[in-house]
C-alpha cells in the first residue's frame, strides 16, 4: 500500500519515499549508511515497495491526442451510420454538445477494413496503425463528463475536471519512482506547434510533491531547464564551483553533526551532475539507424516533430524513464486548427493530423514489439472526447465538420498484460451513445494502476482532510481486456 | 437527548447493555448506506421503525429471530458491510444486540452524535470548548520562560528526553529575521548581537521586527498560500487579473496594522458590505482569489456543474482557511468522517449563493467633483462647435447638390474614422472603405438598392485584412432592422480571419430584439439590459470598447441599457477583418443579419459620449466636415480649430481623472438575485431535494445554524450574516485553528499537522493544553497575531538549537516533542528574497501591480504564460509582489516547492532533488546576483590578491553571516584566483549554510 497515511509522519515519509524509490536512491543508501534512525521512521521500507500484484508493465508511454479525436472515422466502424447519412437524428433530448448545432446525420470519410489476423477494424484514417492492429487493445465504449476541452484533458489526465489534481504519471511516479537514478519519473514531450491548453496543469503534481511533475522536454539545444548554465562558464570553473559548494557542505555537516536534510541535499547536487550527462545523451537520437529513423518517419517534414519525440520516448523509457507522455495538438483555436477539434471539416483536419503521427505511432509500436519492450511496456493513445455522428451544421444540411462527443469515443492501448486485437464495448447503431459496457477514465486509470501491480484503491494520499485517489471514489478494473 | 434516552429505555427494558457501542458501531458502519431518505435496498437501520419494516427483499429482522435474522446471517457470512468488512469484535457487538432481542429507537440514530472509532461527533475535540488551563506542573525550571515552555517540557520529560541548549547568537538572530521578516539580518546586526546577547537585547530585536513592514510581506504570502491567492482564472482561457493584487495588499497591511483576527475575518468574507470602499472590495476578493472556469460551454448542464464546483471551492476554502472543516465533502453524501450535514454544506453554498467573479470601482469622491467639472468645461465647447458645424454643413449642403464621396464625419474632436463605407452611394462606389480605401467583397444575392446594403439572411460583406492592430475601439453604423424578430445576426464584426475570435453589434442573440456585444464564446458578452428594438427603420448604433475593458452600446447617441468591465480583445494587424450582416465566420446558422445596412463607421480609439452623440445626429448632415470646415470664415474656422484642440485636451485630462477615480479591483461581484439553493441529491445538479437558506454548519452550534435571513435575502447581507456566524459561533475553533497555523509557520509543524483539517481524518494535537492555553491566551489579547508571535519567540522553546542528539534522534527523530530546533529549509521567495538583499539590489517598493516576470500572450482566447529567461531590474522586488499566475509558474521558485496556487497550500511540500541543485546552481537568476554580489563587496577596487582576501571575506560575511575558517580561506582563494569571485559567489548561494534554517 502506498499512502502517507499517518499525516503525523508526512514530511519524513515523503522524503523517505523520494529517497527509496525515486532519484535519490543513490542518496538514502548513503544516509542509511550514516544514520540509522532512518530505519526506525519507515518501518519496513522494502515492504512499502512490494507491489500489491504481479506487475505487468513497468512503463508507460501515452500519446495524448488534443480536441478530441472522432472515434467514427478511426476505430468504430458504424455501417448504420453509412446507411442514415443525410437523415435526421431524432430525439427529444438536448444534446450536451459544445455549439449546440446539429445538423443531418454524416457518415465517415474514410472506409474501414479488417485488419490483421484480429480482423480489428480501423480505418483508412491510420493506414500505418493498422498495419499494427494486432497488437492494439481497443476501447470502443468511453464515455467522459464533459464535452468541453480543458476540463475533459484535465479528467483524461488526473480523474478530475478541476485544475489542481495529480495526473496520471505524477501518480505512478509517486508509487514507483524512476527505474533511473539520473532521470525524472515522468517526462512530457508536448507538440512542436505549441502545448495543450491548461499547460502544465496537464501534468501538474497537484498536490504530491514538485518531484512528481511531468518534466518538460523541449526539443533544440537546452531539452531541460537549468540542466546547464546559461552563461559562459567554462566546465573547469563549472566543476571547482561545485567542489566549493561540496567542501562548504562537508564542513559545514561535520559542525553540526549528523543530518538527513544536509546530507540529502549534498547527495542531490552529485545526483544532478550525473543528470548533465545522461539528459544530452538520451535526447541525442543522431546515433539511432537509418532504419529506425525511417521507422519513425524522422526526416520526412510532415512527420519530423511526432517522429522525433516517439523515438525520444522510447529512448527515455528504454533508460528507465517511468512515464512518457506525448501530445499530438497544440492549442486548440486557430486557423488551420493545429489539432483534432474538427468543427469545420473532419476531412481535412484529420486527414492532415493523422499524417503528422501515423508512421511515427506505428514505428513506435514496431519497434518496441521488435526490441522485446511491448512485453512491459504499455502504450496509450487517448483522447478527451469523440465526435458527433451528427454534422456541425444548421439541423437541414450534412456539413462538413463535427462537434464534441462526451457520449461515446474510443481509445487503444498495446502492450503488457493487455488482451491483443481485442475491442472492448460498443456503441450504438450511429455511434452516438455507448451501448454497452461503458468505460470511465477512473476505470481506465484504475486498469493502468493494475498493470504496474499497484491497486487503485490503496495508492493514496492524504490531502486536505482526503485520501485522495488517482481514481477518486471510482474506478473499476477493465478484467476482460487483461491477458 | 431525549432519543438516547427512549433507545437506553429499549434497551434497558430488552436487558441489553451495550447500546453506546451498538450505536457507534451503526454509526459508523452501517448508516451511511442504511438511513436517510433512499436508504440502500430499501433498508432504514437508523430506527426500530425501518428495522421492523425490513429491506426492498423482505423482512430482514423479527422478534424472536435472534441469530436465525436474515440481518444476523448478511452480516455474519461477510456479505454486509459490502466493502471494509467487520472485525471479529464489531461482529460480536452486533451478535450480543441481536442475541438479546432489543430492538432500535424509535427516534432515528443521529450518525453525527457521539465520536466512534470510525468518525467524529459533536464531541469531537476540536469542537469543544477550550479546556481551562489546568495548575502547571513543571515546576520551578530555569528553562521554563512561559507557558510554552512547560508544557514542551512536560512533553519532553514524558518521553524521558531534555531539551537543547540555546542556539548560537548567529543561528538564533538569522532564525528570527528570517521567520518574521524573510529577510536576514546583515553582518553587522548579527556581530552586534554576539557582543550583546542578552534577553532585553533579543526583545528589542523582536519588537523591532514585528514593526517593520517586512514582516507583513512575510506572513502574508502565509496566509496566500492558505487562500489559493492567484493572478489568473487558471482552467482553459486563464486570464490574467490584472486588478488582482490589491487583495495582496489589503492582506500586508492589515497584518502589519496588526488587525484583530476576527476583523480579519470578516473583511474577507463580506468587506464589500463592512466598507464598501477601496479596503472592503480588496478584503472580499478573498472569495475569487480561486480559479474561475470562464468556458463553461453551451449546454444547460456544463453551467450548472461549473457553477456547484464553483461553490464548492469556495465553501472548502473558506470553511478549511477559518475553522480547520472539510465542508466541502459534504457536497454528495453526508461527511464520511465529521458531523457536517448534506444540509450544512447546502446552508454555507447558500451563504455565498450570490458571489460571481468581476471587477468593480472603488470611487475618489473629489476626483469625482473634477471629472464632473471638467464635463461641464466640455459641453459649453462641444455645444458651440455643433453649432459652427451645424452652419458649414448646411452651407456645404446648398454648395453641393450630391454628397461628397466620403460620408462619415470626423467628430467634433477631429477623431476620424480608421474605415467607413457608405452603402447609400451607388452600386459601384460602395464596396470601399472610403477612409483608407479597403475593399471588401459581397457574397450573397445582390440587389441594387438606393438605400442600402440590403440584406437576406444569406449575404454578407468581408473586409481585406485590416493593415493596423486594433486596440480600444468605437464600431458604429446607421442600419434597419427587418424583420425585428430575427435572432443572432451581425451587423458590424471585427473578426481573427478565421473567425475564432471576434467582437461584434449584434442582434436578438440571447435576448429578443436587444442589442448586444457579441463576442466568441459570449466570453465578453453580457447583457446590455437595454429596451428592445422597436423601430424597423434607420437607427443608430454604436459599441465602443474601452482600453480598460469597459463595454458600452449607444442606440441613436444614448446609452443603450448598462456599460460593463469586461476584458478589451486587442486584433493584430493583418489577422483581422471587417463583416458586414454576419457575427462571425463560417457564415452559417443563425449568424446572418436580415435588414439593411446604410453607413458604417468604425474607429480605433474609444470615442467620447458626446462623439457618438454627434455621429448619431441627423445622417444626412454627415458629410466630410472637414471639407465644411474649409467653407467657414478664417474667424470661425480658427475658432474652429480652437475649440478642437480645448476638447481634445479636456479628454485627456478627463481619461486621466477617470483612470485615477476609477481604481479597479478584482473581487466579487454581487448577484443582485442569488435565487434559491436546494439540496442536490447525490451532488447532482438536477436531483434537487429540500430548499434551504443561507446557514453554517449545524453541529457548531446546534439547531442555531439557520441564520434567519429570508430566502431572497441579499448577497452582502448573507454573507454578512455568514462572516459573524463564523467569527463569533466557535471562538474556540477559530482560535485553535489560526495559533496552529502560526505555530506551523515557526516551527514547520503544527501542533496539529493539518493545519486545514482539524477532523477526524486530520492529525491530533501533540500538545492539546499548549494548543488551548495559545488559543485561550489569543482570545484574551483580542485576537492579535503579533501578541502571538512575541509569545512563541520569546519561549526558550525557540531559541534552542538544532544539534541532534543521541537520545532526540533516537526517542523522536521526527522532532514533534520539539527537543530542538527544526532543520528547516529556507522557503523559496526567502531563498530568492535573501539572494536580492544580500546582493544590494533589492527594491523595497511596497505594494502596487506586481512585477511580471512571465511574457504572456493570448492565442485566440487562450493565455499562455512564459518564464522570461532572465529578470530584468524592475523584477527585484520581494517575490510576494510577484505577479503570480496558475500553471506555467517560474523554474526557480517551482522547483523550491513553492506552490501553484489552484488550490489551498495549507503546508507546503518539503523536497530534495536534483532539479532543485540544478535550478539553483544554473538559473540565470543566481548569474545576475553572484555578479551583483561581487559588484557590491568590490566596489570600484581592481584585483590584487590583498584585495582578494578582501573579498573572500566580504563574501562569506554576507552570504554566511561569518568569516571564512582558515582552511576554507586557503580553498576559496584558489577558487577566486582561478575562475573569480563571481564562482565564489555562486557557490555560497548553494551551501547548505544559506539554505538552511539552523
Amino acid at each position: 500500500m502506498r499512502s502517507n497515511e499517518a499525516p503525523q509522519a508526512m514530511h519524513r515519509r515523503d522524503w523517505l519515499h523520494w529517497a527509496q524509490r525515486g532519484i535519490g536512491a543513490t542518496a538514502a543508501m548513503v544516509m542509511l549508511a550514516q544514520d540509522g534512525t532512518l530505519r526506525s521512521v519507515g518501518a519496513n521500507p522494502s515492504g512499502t515497495l512490494a507491489p500489491e500484484m504481479a506487475p505487468k508493465a513497468k512503463r508507460a508511454i501515452q500519446i495524448c491526442l488534443i480536441g478530441g479525436l472522432s472515434h467514427l472515422d478511426s476505430f468504430d466502424p458504424k455501417p448504420g451510420l453509412d446507411a442514415l447519412h443525410g437523415k435526421t437524428l431524432s430525439t427529444d433530448e438536448k444534446p450536451d454538445i459544445f455549439f449546440g448545432q446539429m445538423g443531418l446525420l454524416r457518415k465517415s470519410d474514410w472506409a474501414f477494413r479488417q485488419r490483421g489476423q484480429s480482423g480489428l477494424a480501423i480505418s483508412e484514417l491510420f493506414p500505418q496503425i493498422a498495419t499494427q492492429a494486432d497488437l492494439l487493445t481497443v476501447v470502443r465504449s468511453m464515455v467522459t463528463e464533459s464535452a468541453n476541452h480543458t476540463p475533459a484533458q484535465f479528467f483524461e489526465n488526473s480523474g478530475f475536471e478541476l485544475n489542481g489534481f495529480p495526473s496520471v504519471g505524477s501518480w505512478l511516479s509517486y508509487g514507483l519512482g524512476s527505474i533511473a537514478e539520473d532521470l525524472p519519473a515522468y517526462v512530457v514531450l508536448p507538440d512542436g506547434r505549441g502545448g495543450p491548453m491548461g499547460g502544465a496543469s496537464n501534468w501538474s503534481n497537484g498536490f504530491l510533491p514538485s518531484q512528481h511533475q511531468g518534466v518538460l522536454f523541449h526539443s533544440g539545444e537546452h531539452p531541460v531547464r537549468d540542466l546547464t548554465p546559461m552563461a559562459s562558464i567554462s566546465g573547469d570553473a563549472d566543476r571547482a564551483t561545485r567542489d566549493m559548494i561540496a567542501f562548504l557542505n562537508r564542513k559545514n555537516l561535520e559542525s553540526h553533526g549528523p543530518e538527513d536534510v544536509l546530507t540529502a541535499r549534498m547527495q542531490s547536487y552529485e545526483l544532478a551532475a550525473r543528470m548533465q550527462l545522461s539528459v544530452p545523451e538520451v535526447t541525442q537520437i543522431d546515433g539511432e539507424s537509418r532504419e529506425t529513423r525511417d521507422l519513425y518517419g524522422v526526416d520526412a517534414p510532415e512527420t519530423a516533430d511526432m517522429g522525433r519525440r516517439c523515438l525520444l520516448g522510447r529512448r527515455l523509457l528504454e533508460r528507465g524513464v517511468r512515464f512518457v507522455q506525448l501530445y499530438s495538438g497544440g492549442p486548440i483555436a486557430g486557423s488551420p486548427r493545429s489539432s483534432w477539434d474538427a468543427h469545420e471539416n473532419v476531412l481535412e483536419n484529420h486527414t492532415a493530423e493523422s499524417l503528422r503521427i501515423d508512421r511515427p505511432v506505428a514505428g513506435l509500436l514496431a519497434d518496441l514489439k521488435a526490441r522485446g519492450m511491448l512485453e512491459d511496456t504499455l502504450v496509450l493513445f487517448t483522447t478527451e472526447f469523440g465526435r458527433t455522428p451528427f454534422a456541425q451544421s444548421e439541423a437541414d444540411k450534412i456539413g462538413p465538420g463535427r462537434d464534441h462527443n462526451r457520449y461515446a469515443f474510443s481509445i487503444w492501448m498495446a502492450g503488457a498484460g493487455l488482451k491483443p486485437g481485442t475491442v472492448h464495448g460498443e456503441t450504438d447503431e450511429i455511434g452516438w451513445k455507448v451501448a454497452s459496457d461503458p468505460v470511465t477514465w477512473h476505470d481506465i486509470h484504475a486498469t493502468i494502476l493494475h498493470l504496474f501491480g499497484i491497486d487503485h484503491e490503496q495508492l493514496v494520499y492524504y490531502h486536505n482532510g482526503i485520501h485522495r485517489r488517482l481514481t477518486n471514489v471510482h474506478g473499476e478494473v477493465l478484467r476482460g481486456i487483461l491477458a | 437527548m431525549s432519543a438516547l434516552l427512549v433507545w437506553v429505555g429499549w434497551a434497558e427494558r430488552a436487558g441489553f447493555a451495550g447500546e453506546i457501542e451498538l450505536q457507534s458501531l451503526l454509526a459508523g458502519r452501517c448508516l451511511e448506506c442504511h438511513s436517510g431518505g433512499e436508504p440502500q435496498g430499501g433498508l432504514d437501520l437508523s430506527s426500530v421503525s425501518g428495522l421492523a419494516k425490513g429491506s426492498d427483499s423482505g423482512l430482514v429482522w423479527e422478534r424472536g429471530q435472534g441469530l436465525q435474522s436474515t440481518l444476523w446471517r448478511v452480516v455474519e457470512s461477510g456479505e454486509m458491510p459490502p466493502k471494509a468488512k467487520l472485525t471479529d469484535e464489531e461482529k460480536k457487538v452486533l451478535q450480543s444486540w441481536i442475541e438479546s432481542d432489543a430492538p432500535l429507537p424509535e427516534t432515528p440514530i443521529d450518525r453525527f452524535k457521539i465520536t466512534s472509532a470510525y468518525r467524529a461527533g459533536y464531541d469531537w475535540w476540536a469542537l469543544r470548548p477550550l479546556a481551562s488551563a489546568r495548575d502547571p506542573h513543571w515546576g520551578e525550571d530555569p528553562w521554563v520562560r512561559n507557558e510554552i515552555d512547560g508544557y514542551v517540557l512536560d512533553g519532553l520529560r514524558a518521553r524521558g528526553l531534555n531539551p537543547n541548549g540555546p542556539a548560537t547568537a548567529r543561528s538564533l538572530l538569522r532564525r528570527v529575521y528570517l521567520d518574521l521578516t524573510g529577510l536576514p539580518p546583515s553582518y553587522d546586526e548579527v556581530i552586534a548581537f554576539e557582543q550583546d546577547p542578552s534577553d532585553a537585547a533579543y526583545r528589542a530585536i523582536v519588537e523591532r521586527l514585528l514593526a517593520s513592514p517586512a514582516y507583513g510581506e512575510r506572513w502574508a504570502r502565509h496566509w496566500l498560500d492558505v487562500v489559493r491567492f492567484g493572478e489568473s482564472d487558471g482552467f482553459e482561457r486563464n486570464y490574467p487579473r490584472p486588478n488582482g493584487w490589491h487583495y495582496r495588499d489589503w492582506v500586508i497591511r492589515a497584518l502589519n496594522d496588526d488587525v484583530a483576527y476576527d476583523d480579519f475575518v470578516r473583511m474577507q468574507i463580506a468587506g464589500d458590505g463592512i466598507e464598501p470602499n477601496e479596503s472592503g472590495y480588496a478584503a472580499a476578493s478573498f472569495l475569487v482569489a480561486g480559479i474561475h472556469n470562464t468556458v463553461v460551454g453551451s449546454s444547460d448542464r456544463m453551467k450548472r456543474i461549473a457553477r456547484q464546483d464553483e461553490l464548492e471551492e469556495k465553501v472548502g476554502t473558506l470553511s478549511q482557511a477559518f475553522l480547520g472543516l472539510t465542508a466541502q465533502c459534504a457536497r454528495c453524501h453526508e461527511h464520511k468522517y465529521d458531523p457536517i450535514s448534506m444540509k450544512s454544506y447546502y446552508q454555507l453554498a447558500a451563504a455565498i449563493q450570490g458571489v460571481d467573479h468581476g471587477e468593480r470601482e472603488s470611487r475618489d469622491p473629489q476626483i469625482e467633483q473634477r471629472e464632473r467639472e471638467r464635463m461641464q468645461a466640455r459641453q459649453v465647447w462641444s455645444d458651440q462647435a455643433m453649432q459652427l458645424d451645424q452652419c458649414a454643413l448646411q452651407l456645404a449642403a446648398q454648395r453641393d447638390a450630391a454628397p461628397v464621396k466620403r460620408p462619415i464625419a470626423p467628430t467634433a474632436t477631429g477623431a476620424t474614422p480608421m474605415a467607413a463605407w457608405n452603402f447609400e452611394l451607388p452600386n459601384d462606389q460602395r464596396w470601399t472603405d472610403t477612409v483608407g480605401g479597403l475593399r471588401a467583397q459581397f457574397h450573397g444575392n445582390q440587389v441594387d438598392d438606393p438605400r442600402g446594403l440590403v440584406l437576406d439572411g444569406q449575404s454578407y460583406l468581408a473586409s481585406d485584412p485590416i493593415p493596423i492592430d486594433v486596440g480600444a475601439k468605437t464600431l458604429t453604423a446607421w442600419v434597419t432592422v427587418d424583420p425585428l424578430d430575427q435572432a443572432g445576426g451581425g451587423v458590424v464584426s471585427l473578426q481573427t480571419l478565421n473567425g475564432a475570435v471576434f467582437d461584434a453589434i449584434v442582434y436578438g442573440e440571447r435576448e429578443p430584439a436587444q442589442w448586444m456585444a457579441g463576442s466568441d464564446g459570449f466570453s465578453r458578452t453580457q447583457s446590455f439590459q437595454g429596451p428592445a428594438e422597436s423601430v424597423s427603420g434607420p437607427v443608430h448604433l454604436a459599441i465602443r470598447y474601452e482600453s480598460d475593458g469597459t463595454i458600452t452600446a449607444f442606440r441613436n447617441g444614448v446609452p443603450y441599457g448598462q456599460s460593463y468591465s469586461n476584458r478589451l480583445q486587442k486584433f493584430a494587424a493583418n489577422q483581422a477583418q471587417w463583416l458586414f450582416g454576419l457575427r462571425h465566420g463560417p457564415p452559417g446558422g443563425n449568424r446572418f443579419f436580415r435588414g439593411l445596412l446604410h453607413r458604417v463607421a468604425m474607429f480605433d480609439s474609444a470615442l467620447s459620449d458626446t462623439e457618438i452623440e454627434q455621429l448619431a445626429g441627423d445622417r444626412a448632415l454627415h458629410w466630410d466636415l472637414r471639407h465644411a470646415w474649409t467653407l467657414m470664415s478664417e474667424s470661425d474656422r480658427a475658432l474652429r480649430e480652437q475649440i478642437r484642440a480645448s476638447l481634445v485636451q479636456i479628454d485627456s485630462e478627463l481619461a486621466a481623472l477617470r483612470a485615477q477615480a476609477k481604481k479597479k479591483i478584482y473581487t466579487v461581484v454581487s448577484n443582485p438575485n442569488p435565487g434559491p439553493t436546494h439540496i442536490l441529491t447525490r451532488g447532482d445538479v438536477y436531483s434537487e431535494a429540500e430548499r434551504v437558506r443561507a446557514g453554517g454548519i449545524t453541529s457548531l452550534d446546534g439547531a442555531h445554524s439557520d441564520f434567519g435571513l429570508a430566502e431572497d435575502a441579499s448577497d452582502v447581507q448573507r454573507r454578512l450574516a455568514l462572516a459573524d456566524w463564523i467569527v463569533r459561533t466557535n471562538r474556540s475553533l477559530l482560535a485553535r485553528v489560526m495559533v496552529n497555523r502560526v505555530w506551523h509557520y515557526h516551527f514547520g509543524t503544527g501542533i496539529v499537522d493539518t493545519p486545514n483539517d482539524f477532523g477526524f481524518n486530520g492529525g491530533r494535537p501533540t500538545h492539546p493544553e499548549l494548543l488551548d492555553t495559545l488559543a485561550s491566551q489569543f482570545l484574551d489579547e483580542g485576537m492579535r497575531l503579533k501578541s502571538l508571535h512575541r509569545w512563541i519567540v520569546l519561549s526558550s522553546t525557540y531559541r534552542m538549537s538544532t544539534s541532534p542528539t543521541p537520545s532526540g534522534m533516537q526517542v523522536d527523530a521526527q522532532n514533534r516533542y520539539l527537543w530542538r530546533y527544526p532543520v528547516r529549509k529556507l522557503d523559496g521567495e526567502s531563498v530568492r528574497d535573501s539572494m536580492l538583499q544580500i546582493a544590494g539590489v533589492l527594491r523595497r517598493a511596497i505594494g502596487g501591480p506586481g512585477f511580471v516576470d512571465v511574457d504572456f500572450r493570448e492565442i485566440n482566447g487562450t493565455t499562455y504564460y512564459l518564464p522570461k529567461p532572465m529578470e530584468s531590474e524592475d523584477c527585484f522586488r520581494r517575490t510576494v509582489y510577484r505577479f503570480n499566475p496558475r500553471c506555467e509558474r517560474s523554474p526557480l521558485l517551482d522547483v523550491l516547492d513553492c506552490p501553484d496556487p489552484s488550490a489551498t497550500a495549507p503546508r507546503r511540500a518539503n523536497t530534495t532533488t536534483p532539479l532543485q541543485a540544478l535550478s539553483l546552481l544554473n538559473n540565470p537568476f543566481v548569474f545576475q546576483m553572484s555578479d551583483a554580489l561581487v559588484g557590491r563587496v568590490r566596489g570600484d577596487s581592481v584585483g590584487s590578491s590583498a584585495e582578494d582576501d578582501r573579498v573572500i571575506q566580504q563574501l562569506f560575511q554576507q552570504v554566511l553571516l561569518r568569516l571564512p575558517t582558515d582552511d576554507e580561506f586557503v580553498t576559496a582563494r584558489e577558487l577566486v584566483r582561478q575562475h573569480g569571485a563571481t564562482a565564489l559567489a555562486r557557490a555560497l548561494w548553494n551551501t547548505n549554510e544559506f539554505l538552511i534554517l539552523e
